[in-house]
């Protein structure tokens, strides 16, 4: 729909096409070419940047992406973001929110508050429009050095050979070719790379049509997520509404498998809808679309010296907001990884770890989703008498709450690890989790967590092994209950991205060294 | 017969629950039936608890299904 006007509050001149080198003469091979420059393409250059690792990347963009995507970033996503440096910008801009409530008919059956686990710097959630994302990321990667954007660059073709990609590129003032060692392919649901490849998703897709809508609306509405199974003013199907930034409220409509998306997206008509909804006609309407969703991925995320990451590799129905979270994991996961194969210190098998661990995560997010969109639109018959039953028990016993589905928030997986292991130490944070965030003083344990590998000595001095930083941590309520369990001491190796490699508790630390350089290897 | 049915249990007890179930349908529709049925599963699931206990049961149950073929 395009009477409405695009996120108009951007400096322009940040997109703006600025001619490569490579039209005039040929550029150097570079490590790392990039395609795409959303949020995936833009937080995988500055992760490279944090590794002292080079990279190109190349957008058809000139403009601000347009239109309602990702409003919702996970604690996890935040954590990244503060690494690649727009941690405080995002969340002072955001709207952190932590109660979900969820509705049956026009009645509360439960709700939830994420704030009941504290102790972490970041919140749980907070909902920001991707385009600002983009656009500090934007920002961030036009200051720094070891970032080479180049918007209004389409990428046409590539040739591959063993050891490296020749990407052609097409821009406003002629052609140009660049080589490069790895292409990452952060291109997107519609990734010309993937097609050029000839590679193809696999997996569900659904045919129930929903209307994603935002609209400026001066309310008093409060920062929580809220959802309803068919509610009275929107015909037995499901709706969500989530407050943004800016007077700024998401609305998705489910529209059912036979709705016709011409009609749909027409302004009287979405209007009509959105008044049933926010109960006022005073609001204005920023951007309407119609979408089906999907739930698929490549078989394999790694082909050769090609990457694939984000969107481009995974796609989810957006219900648990595991899209773009996902994708920031993928960066976390594939980044530290790449920058050891440019800089020589591991080989490019290394690269068989990244596709193992995201197309593990790949499948938990799409299973999430798959049950999730199901639960929200069953088939008629026995899917539809399961939903509509647990519905209705929900309402009385208090158990059920927990099987209604409206979504599953992001959350990071924990691989599959076989890094050392102590059974009397806490779950949450065994080999192959995030490490857990915990106050530190006046800062937070997240923080120190850089991007290198880390020893803690948690109740005791970490050993000292080279290449890795190691300092002692100070013991608290969140650090025991997160990290000593039923032990009164501990040492942690904690991988570059902040994922627990292996831990000890007796024994300290037998074979850390060893395990410290099974990091860069592949079995 | 599965390895945790008791040989210590009493047949009336198996007798009483198969009542009990068979009476809590008697004058419900196909439909309000086959709603039961989908409150009871969930509700019964949730009491078990242990997933791999439930795909067992759910394994049980399938293998007593009339066999296509005859159908
Ligand atoms: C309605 C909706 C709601 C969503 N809500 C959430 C949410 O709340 N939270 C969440 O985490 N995720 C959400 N998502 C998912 C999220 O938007 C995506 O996962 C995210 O955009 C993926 O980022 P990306 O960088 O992989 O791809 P994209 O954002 O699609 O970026 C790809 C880029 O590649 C460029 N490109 C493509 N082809 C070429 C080429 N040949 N040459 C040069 N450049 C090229 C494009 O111009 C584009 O800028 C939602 C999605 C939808 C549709």
């Amino acid at each position: 729909m395009n009477d409405v006007v695009p996120p108009g509050r951007f400096v322009e001149n940040l997109f703006e096409f600025r001619p490569p080198p490579g039209l005039s003469q040929k550029e150097s091979r570079k490590n790392v070419v990039i395609v795409g420059a959303g949020p995936i393409g833009l937080a995988a250059a500055l992760e490279l940047a944090n590794h002292q690792v080079h990279s190109v990347v190349l957008d058809s963009r000139a403009a601000p992406s347009e239109g309602s995507k990702a409003i919702c970033w996970s604690k996890r996503s935040l954590e990244i973001f503060d690494r690649i440096g727009i941690g405080d910008r995002a969340v002072e801009k955001g709207v952190t929110w932590q109660v979900g409530r969820t509705y049956h008919r026009d009645r509360e059956i439960f709700n939830f508050n994420l704030l009941s686990d504290t102790g972490h710097k970041r919140p749980a959630f907070i909902n920001l429009q991707q385009y600002y994302v983009e656009q500090f990321l934007t920002e961030r990667a036009t200051e720094n050095s070891f970032v080479d954007l180049r918007f209004a660059n389409r990428v046409v073709g590539i040739e591959e050979d063993p050891h490296s990609v020749t990407i052609e590129i097409e821009t406003q003032s002629g052609s140009y070719r660049l080589r490069t060692d790895w292409l990452l392919a952060c291109d997107g649901v519609r990734s010309s790379i993937r097609s050029m490849k000839g590679l193809e998703f696999e997996g569900e897709v659904f045919e129930e049509r929903f209307l994603i809508t935002d609209i400026e609306m001066r309310a008093e509405f409060p920062p929580e997520r809220r959802f309803w199974f068919e509610p009275t003013f929107h015909n037995g199907q499901s709706a969500l509404l989530h407050k943004q930034p800016d007077n700024i409220y998401r609305i998705d409509l489910q529209l059912g498998a036979g709705a016709d998306p011409a009609k749909e997206r027409r302004p009287d008509e979405v209007k009509r809808r959105i008044e049933r909804v926010v109960g006022t006609s005073d609001f204005r309407i920023e951007w309407v679309s119609v979408y089906t969703f999907q739930c698929r991925r490549l078989a394999g995320f790694v082909h050769g010296r090609v990457l694939f990451a984000g969107d481009s590799a995974h796609v989810v129905s957006p219900f648990g907001a595991r899209g773009g979270n996902g994708g920031l994991q993928d960066v976390d996961s594939l980044c530290w990884r790449l920058a050891a194969i440019v800089h020589g210190r591991a080989g490019p098998e290394l690269m068989r770890a990244y596709d193992r661990e995201r197309v593990f995560a790949a499948d938990e997010n799409i299973a999430n989703s798959t049950r999730t969109t199901k639960f929200m639109t069953p088939a008629d018959g026995w899917e539809r008498i399961m939903r509509d039953q647990l519905l209705r028990l929900a309402t009385h016993s208090e158990f059920a709450r927990a099987w209604v589905n409206s979504g599953r928030l992001s959350v990071p997986c924990i691989y599959e690890s076989a890094g050392a292991d102590d059974a009397g130490l806490p779950a949450q944070s065994r080999p192959g989790a995030v490490a857990p965030d915990a106050p530190q003083g006046k800062g937070w344990l997240i923080d120190q967590l850089g991007v290198q590998p880390a020893v803690m000595g948690i109740g005791c001095e970490p050993p000292a092994i080279p290449g890795a930083r190691a300092f002692r941590i100070e013991v608290n309520e969140s650090v025991r209950s997160r990290y000593l369990g039923a032990r009164d001491r501990a040492v942690y190796l904690v991988r570059p991205d902040q994922v627990i490699a292996a831990r000890w508790a007796k024994h300290l630390p037998a074979g850390i060294e060893a395990e410290h350089s099974a990091i860069w290897k592949e079995p | 017969m599965t390895e945790r049915s008791k040989p210590t249990e009493s047949f009336g007890a198996h007798d009483a629950i198969y009542d009990e179930l068979l009476s809590a349908y008697y004058g419900l529709s196909t439909d309000r039936q086959r709603q039961l049925t989908a409150s009871l599963l969930i509700c019964l699931c949730h009491r078990i608890g242990s997933r791999e206990e439930i795909s067992r049961a759910l394994a049980e149950a399938r293998a007593s299904l009339p066999d296509d073929t005859v159908r």
